[in-house]
C-alpha cells in the first residue's frame, strides 16, 4: 500500500506520493518569468521564499488553469528541488494498491512521469513519479 | 527596471553611467534588454553603461529607479537553467514577488 495525494485536472486523476509533499495551498499570486516554457506558470513568493509554479496540466499535455484558479501542491525532493504543482482539485490522501502499468494507453507526456495505475477507494489514479516530474519540469 | 509584469535589477556596483538614448533605430551598439528577455518594446528607452569583466556594456532599458533593496535570494534549483539563459543570478524580494537580479557578464553572453 502506498499513500498518495489524490488530485485532478479535468478528467485526469493523479496521485503524488505524500512523502514529497510539504504543503497544499491556495494558488499564490505569481509573476511570469521571461523566456519560460509554457508549463512554468511563474514565480510566486511563499512566506518570502521563491516558489516556481508548474502548470501540471500543461506539463502533461493538457490545458492551463484559468489565471488565479486551482490549488498548489508544494513538493520538494531531498536535493532541494521544490515547486508548486497547480492542479484543479485536491481530493485528499488515498491508500492504494499498485495496479501495474495499467490498461489505459498513455501518451508520451504522461508515460514519462508516471509509475503506473493505483487502485484507490474512489477509483484508479495515475501515480506520478516525483523525480521524473521534477526533471521534466526543469526550465532550461 | 520593469517590462510589463517582469521586474529586473542591476547592482549599482556595476553601474558606470546613465547615458542619453540617441533614438537612432539603426543603432545596434546597445543591448536591448526587453528584446533579450523576450518582452515587449520599451516605451521610453534609456541607456546605462554597465561594468563587466570585459568592455563596458551599453544596455537599453525602460524606466529606472534607484533604491535600496533586500539581499538577493538564490535562484530555486528548478529554475537555474532558465535563469542562466536570461542572465539572472538571484532574486530580489519585491512585495508579493521577486525582481530578477541580472548578472552583467551574463548579459554580455546574451548578445
Amino acid at each position: 500500500m502506498s499513500a498518495l495525494l489524490a488530485m485532478s485536472i479535468d478528467a485526469l486523476r493523479l496521485g503524488l506520493p505524500v512523502e514529497v509533499i510539504s504543503e497544499i495551498a491556495d494558488r499564490p499570486p505569481s509573476r511570469p518569468l521571461p523566456r519560460a516554457p509554457a508549463h512554468l506558470a511563474g514565480l510566486a513568493s511563499l512566506r518570502g521564499a521563491p516558489l516556481p509554479l508548474v502548470e501540471l496540466g500543461v506539463l502533461l499535455g493538457g490545458r492551463a488553469l484559468p489565471p488565479g484558479e486551482g490549488r498548489a501542491v508544494i513538493a520538494e525532493l531531498e536535493d532541494g528541488l521544490r515547486a508548486g504543482f497547480l492542479v484543479e482539485r485536491v481530493h485528499g490522501v488515498a491508500w492504494g494498491r499498485p495496479a501495474g502499468p495499467g490498461a489505459t494507453p498513455l501518451d508520451d507526456a504522461l508515460r514519462r512521469v508516471t509509475r503506473g495505475e493505483v487502485e484507490g477507494p474512489d477509483g484508479v489514479l495515475l501515480e506520478l513519479d516525483p523525480r521524473a516530474l521534477f526533471e521534466v519540469s526543469r526550465a532550461r | 527596471m520593469r517590462f510589463g509584469e517582469v521586474e529586473v535589477a542591476l547592482s549599482t556596483d556595476a553601474l558606470l553611467a546613465f547615458l542619453a538614448h540617441d533614438g537612432d533605430p539603426e543603432d545596434d551598439g546597445a543591448l536591448d534588454l526587453a528584446a533579450c528577455l523576450g518582452e515587449g518594446a520599451i516605451g521610453e528607452p534609456r541607456e546605462v553603461l554597465v561594468r563587466t569583466a570585459g568592455a563596458p556594456l551599453r544596455l537599453r532599458v525602460g524606466a529606472i529607479r534607484v533604491e535600496e533593496v533586500p539581499a538577493a535570494q538564490p535562484v530555486p534549483a528548478l529554475l537555474t537553467g532558465l535563469c542562466a539563459r536570461i542572465a539572472a543570478k538571484g532574486l530580489i524580494p519585491r512585495g508579493e514577488g521577486f525582481a530578477l537580479l541580472l548578472d552583467p557578464d551574463g548579459l554580455v553572453r546574451l548578445r
